[in-house]
């Protein structure tokens, strides 16, 4: 167990005095108290040797997942030069139907070796919120690849200089079914973090740091190497394996790490090395830093119980606590809804403001760092809680349903977006799991839907690979917002049970497997029992969304025709008096979809008498219009398609309500909410 | 600028408060064109809000609480905010000007007092605006020069912040926030409180100078009266104190009001006229309170015996 350290801090503060009486001599100790409180947490102290976790790197049962790529690692970290010296062996086992002559690693370190990489010129030194410091560089240099002791014949046939991906050639196939040993020795310079890897100041977010072999997948009998150069909008693809990393650090220095700790060893020169296991998983990430603390808990789920700990900075204590309930929340939420969480232990990072920009939000297995911390998200605001559920929701998706990343964004992203929302919905009440504070409240996805631009502003469609959208918004607008927002819409066309029973029937199939696309449709059709590629095809094939428009409504007092009727001498007129006003209205309502995507919807219609009814407007196939005729005892006075808001792929918000008459009430409301700031305002700005 | 040794804080109040009993239908006027004004400016803007908003449920919605609704409405529209922005802010900087005729003639109301009935409404009335009439320049001119002194005051209040933006910038809730901003501002904030009641005893010395009869007819000194002023503010405490009471007063009825009405729902016409009684309760409140401000300094500068 880790408790917290000693410190020494040498701020000024305990020597200030506020016993001074006079006002001046109050007025200086302000001043020096501003000098002094921007202080010095002092040098870090040996930390206590942590005790090996008790547990089983899985849960329970046989190995869960084709280990066909496992790793040995021996690294240490130089947290002066910010340097890892490691040694690596790989064992890969061929599963395909062919022999296999080269074998390709990602070094994603070499994205932030200079300005050439692919990841920088597209990403010019920027990822999300945070930017490349100014001499922050880093990379990965690969010393020596061998088998069996022989060296291999090495190539980076990276595009225009960029060293992301690295191809070993073997000398000899290696034949379908085999398994070779492959020996590295490499070097990593760790960069200011910006794009999830790298330190800040004292603190060291350790991912996508060792040379990872690509996937070998297809067709059986053409199965083909999915080892693309790292680009800025994409993320990671590997196949599942077992970890086994003894990581040398400092013994002042806290470490959080994939899979549980099995050997904790004190070294002489004031390190301790520290070895994790970690059995079906596809990633191993860790973190060092010597300022944190830890808390935990522990979740419940049909396979056992799991820890769940939080790593953060004693100043973010408070939130250390609701990032901890969030994500025991997430894993109970999520191993029901899907499948069991398989491991025992899931680490939560809360990395320190400073570096949350760059290392926050961001997934592994069993460790994932969070982000949100931050004055503007008091209780009742949840974008701490919101990014711990995404995050560790990820373990899921992507996680154990191992979609490839490079390809399809949305695979893993969107529809986790999707399932957070259920799950923020269900821990933190429904209509309320995004924000409830002060009266204020919102879900997730409808504010999502209100806040960002257009969905039919997105040039191209959620199933592209990541690197083909023209820049970050537009992916994460496809990616993340469109795809949830496409499946909530999904939702209200077959029911929320439903949509649930078929994700879990796609997770139950898909485990520690490799998904994609085409799987999650047939997965979803078939459980459905429907055909839905009327919706799903537009949706995520193609661009636009759906945009209801009430286009018009007229009514008038129904009576008999009117006009000349007849002929020769037969012919008559009848006027109004020969056919007057009946006392029954005729109304015609006419809504469009604009929008490229149908969705079916319900139509709210109210009457000047105060009745209402409500339509449903099957909107499948071609069909973008649909007229309503209605006889009643008095006129429409409102229609609103969509009441309850459940077509969320809707672009078109503000013209989805029409009204004969402007509300006075809100109005009213409204002028008396700003007579009152106004009149505040002149009472503080004026001079009585 | 003469002291008054010796004079309590609580008598300032007293007097200020005596001030109000006997002059309520003067404060009850300078309420009523405040609520005017007030009321003029949101007619305005609710009409501009309407005439985006009001025939579709988005509007009843955001007034409910509803974030997306709200979100949607500025994101869509926000040509109507900032319309509706800029005729509050025009509001209020009329109002301010108005405020320096109102103050004027307010003080001059108060510093004749006791030379007539305090049943003499037309007497008072006439006093109040002659008095407010002929020191309104003056009052513009002591604006300009506190224009000049908030804005040192701005220039320290961010150096300090810039002393401390590190800490400012990774403060995580509204305590470390506190902890960082506290320090950062504490000069400034004494500065502006130094300044706000130097301020107020230089209208009420231009005032009463404006009173003097048979006085040449020459510029009222605004500059002087301040520099006079700060002496008088960093003499003696009560003013300093007086000054005090009244933002913790201002801030009390503004945290009462806020914690009684936020996160309520106040629905329906017993909600809206709720709503309406403790928003004016409020505003009454604190405008007694300034009311109350300048009678006692009115009564620190003009008691018998200097």
């Amino acid at each position: 167990m880790i408790s917290p350290p000693r410190r020494t801090f040498h701020c000024l503060q305990r020597h200030a005095s506020t016993r001074s009486g006079k006002p001046a001599g109050a007025l200086a100790l302000a001043l020096a108290g501003t000098l002094a409180l921007a202080c010095d947490p002092g040098q870090p102290t040996a930390r206590p040797l942590p005790v090996p976790d008790s547990v089983s790197p899985r849960l329970s049962g046989a190995p869960r997942s084709p280990r066909i790529a496992s790793y040995r690692i021996d690294a240490r970290l130089d947290t002066e030069d910010r340097t890892i010296t490691a040694r690596q062996r790989l064992r890969w086992i061929n599963r395909a139907e062919h022999p296999v002559e080269m074998l390709p690693f990602h070094l994603y370190m070499n994205a932030f070796k200079n300005e050439q990489s692919v990841f920088m010129r597209e990403s010019r030194g920027g990822h999300r919120t945070a930017r490349r410091g100014e001499d922050g560089w880093g990379w990965i240099d690969v010393q020596e690849v061998s088998v069996d002791g022989t060296p291999l014949r090495l190539r980076y046939p990276g595009p225009d200089g960029d060293e992301t991906v690295m191809e070993a050639f073997l000398a000899a196939p290696l034949e379908p079914g085999e398994a070779v040993d492959v020996d590295m020795r490499f070097d990593v310079q760790l960069p200011e973090v910006f794009a999830r890897t790298g330190y800040k100041g004292d603190f060291f977010m350790i991912g996508q740091w060792f040379p990872k072999l690509g996937v070998l997948a297809g067709a059986p009998g053409s199965e083909t190497w999915h080892c693309p150069p790292f680009h800025a909008n994409s993320e990671f693809f590997a196949d599942f394996g077992t970890y086994h990393v003894s990581l040398t650090v400092p013994d002042t220095h806290v470490v959080a790490a994939t899979g549980v700790l099995i050997r904790a060893v004190v070294n002489q020169d004031d390190t301790r090395t520290l070895t994790y296991r970690a059995e079906d998983v596809h990633d191993f990430a860790w973190m060092a830093d010597p300022h944190m603390k830890m808390i935990q808990a522990t979740a419940t789920t049909e396979l056992g119980d799991v820890e769940v700990r939080v790593y953060h900075r004693p100043r973010q204590e408070a939130f250390a606590r609701r990032h901890l309930r969030a994500g025991v929340g997430a894993i109970e939420a999520f191993s029901r809804m899907l499948v069991p969480y398989p491991w025992p232990i899931m680490s939560i990072i809360d990395p320190p403001p400073e570096a949350a920009g760059g290392a926050g939000g961001m997934e592994y297995p069993t460790l994932v760092t969070t982000a949100g911390d931050s004055l503007f998200a008091p209780p009742g605001i949840r974008v701490p809680e919101s990014i711990t559920i995404h995050e560790v929701g990820h373990n899921w998706f992507q996680g154990i349903l191992a979609s490839n990343e490079t390809e399809e964004a949305w695979l893993d992203e969107g529809v986790n977006q999707y399932v957070e929302s259920l799950v923020m919905e269900e821990l933190y009440g429904a209509g309320t799991g995004f924000i409830d504070w002060y009266g204020l409240r919102s879900a997730p996805l409808p504010l999502f839907q209100a806040g960002t631009p257009p969905l039919s502003s997105l040039p191209i469609p959620i199933a592209s690979a990541p690197h083909a959208f023209p820049d970050g918004g537009s992916y994460a607008g496809a990616t993340y917002g469109k795809t949830a927002m496409a499946l909530g819409t999904l939702e209200s066309i077959v029911g929320a049970d439903a949509l649930r029973e078929a994700l879990r029937t796609y997770a139950r199939r898909f485990q520690f497997a490799h998904p994609t696309g085409t799987d999650l449709f047939a997965t979803l059709t078939g459980s459905l029992d429907q055909d839905l590629s009327w919706f799903l095809h537009p949706a995520f094939h193609e661009v636009g969304a759906v945009a209801y428009d009430v286009r018009s409504v007229h009514c008038r007092k129904q009576h008999e025709a009117r006009g000349v009727f007849g002929r020769g001498a037969e012919r008559r007129t009848v006027s109004a008096q020969g056919a007057p006003d009946t006392g029954v209205w005729a109304c015609e309502v006419l809504i469009v979809n604009l929008g490229r995507v149908p969705a079916p919807v319900d139509v709210h219609i109210a009457f000047a008498d105060g009745t209402t009814t409500r339509q449903r407007w099957q909107a499948a196939g071609d069909q973008r219009w649909q007229r309503y005729h209605l006889e009643h005892t008095a006129p429409v006075t409102e229609v609103i398609i969509d009441p309850e808001g459940r077509v969320l792929l809707n672009d078109n918000l503000g013209k989805r309500a029409w009204r004969r008459d402007a509300a006075a009430g809100p109005t009213r409301r409204a002028g008396a909410r700003l007579q009152h700031w106004t009149q505040t305002f002149m009472q503080i700005v004026g001079l009585l | 600028m003469s002291a008054r040794p010796g004079l309590r804080t609580r008598t300032l109040l007293r007097a200020g408060a005596r001030a109000l009993r006997e002059h309520w239908q003067l404060f009850a006027s300078l309420y009523l064109i405040q609520l005017l004004a007030s009321a003029g400016a949101a007619w305005i803007m609710a009409r501009i809000l309407a005439g985006a908003w009001s025939h579709g449920p988005l509007l009843e919605r955001a007034q409910a609480g509803d974030v997306p609704a709200l979100v949607f409405m500025l994101r869509s529209t926000p040509e109507v905010f900032a319309a509706m922005f800029w005729v509050a802010a025009g509001a209020i900087a009329a109002h301010g000007v108005l405020s320096w005729y109102l103050a004027g003639g307010l003080n001059a109301a108060l510093l004749t007092s006791h030379r007539v009935h305090v049943r003499d409404r037309r007497g008072a009335m006439r006093r109040f605006g002659a008095g407010g009439a002929v020191t309104f320049l003056a009052y513009a001119r002591l604006a300009l020069l506190s224009l000049v002194a908030w804005l040192l005051i701005a220039l320290i209040a961010a150096g300090g912040v810039y002393l401390l933006r590190a800490r400012i910038e990774h403060a995580l809730t509204a305590g470390q926030l506190l902890d960082a901003l506290v320090p950062a501002l504490a000069l400034p904030a004494a500065l502006g409180w130094l300044h706000m009641t130097a301020a107020a005893y230089a209208r009420i010395d231009l005032s009463r100078r404006a009173l003097i009869p048979y006085a040449p007819q020459v510029r009222l000194p605004a500059a002087r009266s301040l520099l006079g002023a700060y002496r008088l503010a960093l003499s003696h405490r009560q003013p300093l104190l007086h000054v005090l009471l009244y933002a913790l007063w201002f801030a009390a009825v503004s945290a009462l009001y806020a914690g009684v009405t936020v996160g309520r729902p106040w629905t329906g016409a017993a909600g809206a006229l709720g709503l309406l009684v403790l928003r004016q309760a409020a505003a009454l409140l604190r405008g007694a309170g300034a009311f109350i401000l300048a009678g006692g300094q009115v009564a620190f500068t003009t008691r018998p015996g200097a």
